[in-house]
């Protein structure tokens, strides 16, 4: 870990038994599978949804009929 | 090998890093963003800088909420996972990262309420610089980090006290010829990523023919920074290659595959690195062209893995493998936004829709793994992120 210096087999918690990093290894992921398909739900969403319409709509001129349709949720 | 605690604690910790940095870096490359829109709005007064902005920002604050998140796991292993280290170096490690907090991450968290409810509260000037202090703090946090791992890549400016690993030049430790390199690498990745990012949502919006006008914006802006950055990303990258080739000269080598010594050394562009053969299966070379590129000359001596003692060497195939994913995907930019900005000039960028495609279908390859590639947080993450740590982590 420390180049040169400090191998990460002589870095590791000696006291760490392998069903307890297994765990939260296991523990990890499953939290991570959650936070991330949410997360990435939410942004596809705000990417999918595209800018404001309201901002948007106060332009004279604009056609922004298919950004209301694309924006309706 | 069997699943030792130490596998295992590799494993959570790539594991959590590699999902971890995604958001970091491109929240590094989205605050710049918006903190440049936003500027471009207040010099123009053009509105639909305004959409952009508010549409970016409701992605930075999701991607930010993320990046912490996916972060705040990382610190406790340094204690769960990794005490020895953490006793042995928090001296230096433990300051480094407390400076993050206390600078990077309490600067940008500060405005970041601003730039999300403070709009209509404050007056512009104002607005513009909470958005140049996010930027900053954003920039300021991943020089913190950058400055942890170049220390752990190439130890420098402390001392040793009873096995403890003791600061003792902190300006060695913060401004050494290794962060000076490594950091510009990871915040142009970050912007790269960012770049292309911007760039294909802007070429989705104008495939489905909607919002074309924000969507323009975003292609012309997006493919424009991504055109200037990536020569100057490369320069760096290759500022990169020369000191891991002269502090990591065992990584080089893997990352090069080059099992012998060879003068002049050949370049080894595709091959199937066999660990346990020692050699490369399938090898596609050009000769003399790896002592060029790691000495300047064609006919340079470049050591090869036979030079150091088996125990010593680091795994070839994966950073063999995530170094060309890293340059590859350079090149891929590269090649899209330059080719690009002469669409730009030709008058056709938003019509040629072949091109829109291709600019929203490289953005997922051609960023995350690229800014990956830049990337360097501590243990290994993503392609480069994996190339950079490999080697002296996974022995």
């Amino acid at each position: 870990v420390v180049y040169g210096l400090l191998r990460t087999k002589d870095a590791v918690t000696p006291s760490l038994v392998t069903a307890d990093v297994m765990f939260s290894l296991l523990a990890y992921i499953a939290v991570y599978a959650v936070i991330y398909s949410f997360g990435l739900y939410y942004i596809y969403r705000v990417l999918r949804d595209g800018p404001a319409v309201e901002v948007s709509a106060a332009l004279p001129g604009v056609a922004r009929a298919g950004a209301i349709r694309g924006g309706g949720q | 090998m069997d699943l030792d605690p130490l596998l295992l604690s590799r494993i959570q910790f790539a594991f959590v890093i590699a999902f971890h940095i995604i958001f970091p870096a491109f929240t590094i490359g989205l605050a710049a963003w918006l903190a440049t829109i936003e500027g471009m709005r207040l010099a123009t007064g053009d509105p639909v800088y305004r959409r952009v902005f508010d549409f970016w920002l409701k992605v930075f604050a999701l991607s930010f909420g993320m990046g912490v998140v996916t972060g705040i796991v990382m610190a406790f292993q340094f204690g769960t996972n990794w005490s020895v280290l953490s006793e042995r170096t928090g001296s230096i490690q433990g300051p480094l990262l407390g400076y993050e907090a206390f600078t990077g991450f309490l600067l940008e968290a500060t405005f970041f309420g601003v730039m999300l409810l403070g709009r209509e509260r404050v007056p512009p000037w104002f607005y513009f610089l909470s958005c140049c202090m996010v930027s900053l703090g954003t920039m300021v946090s991943s020089f913190w980090i950058l400055c942890n791992n170049s220390w752990m890549q190439v130890p420098l400016g402390h001392v040793v006290v009873d096995g403890k690993f003791v600061p003792d030049d902190w300006w060695a430790i913060t401004t050494g010829p290794i962060v000076r390199v490594r950091w510009p690498h990871m915040l142009f990745a970050c912007f790269l990523t960012t770049g292309m990012s911007v760039a294909a949502t802007g070429a989705w919006f104008l495939l489905r023919r909607t919002y074309s006008e924000e969507g323009r914006v975003m292609l012309r802006w997006g493919l424009g920074l991504v055109a200037v950055i990536i020569p100057v990303q490369m320069f760096f990258g290759h500022l990169n290659g020369l000191y891991v080739l002269k502090h990591q000269p065992a990584k080089f080598a893997a990352i090069e595959a080059r099992w012998q010594t060879q003068q002049p050394a050949s370049e080894v562009l595709i091959a199937i690195p066999d660990e346990s053969a020692q050699r490369n299966l399938f090898a596609l070379e050009v000769p003399r062209l790896g002592s060029f590129i790691a000495s300047g000359t064609w006919d340079a001596r470049e050591i090869g893995l036979d030079a150091f003692p088996p125990e010593d060497r680091p795994p070839v195939f994966v950073p063999f493998w995530t170094f060309r994913l890293m340059v590859g995907m350079g090149l891929v930019m590269l090649a899209v936004s330059w080719f690009g900005t002469w669409l730009r000039f030709r008058g056709r960028l938003e019509t040629t829709r072949w091109y829109l495609w291709a600019t929203f279908v490289s953005f997922p390859p051609a960023s995350s793994p690229c800014w990956r590639a830049g990337s360097p947080p501590r243990s290994a993450a993503s392609p480069g992120w994996f190339t950079a740590c490999c080697a002296p982590r996974m022995r």
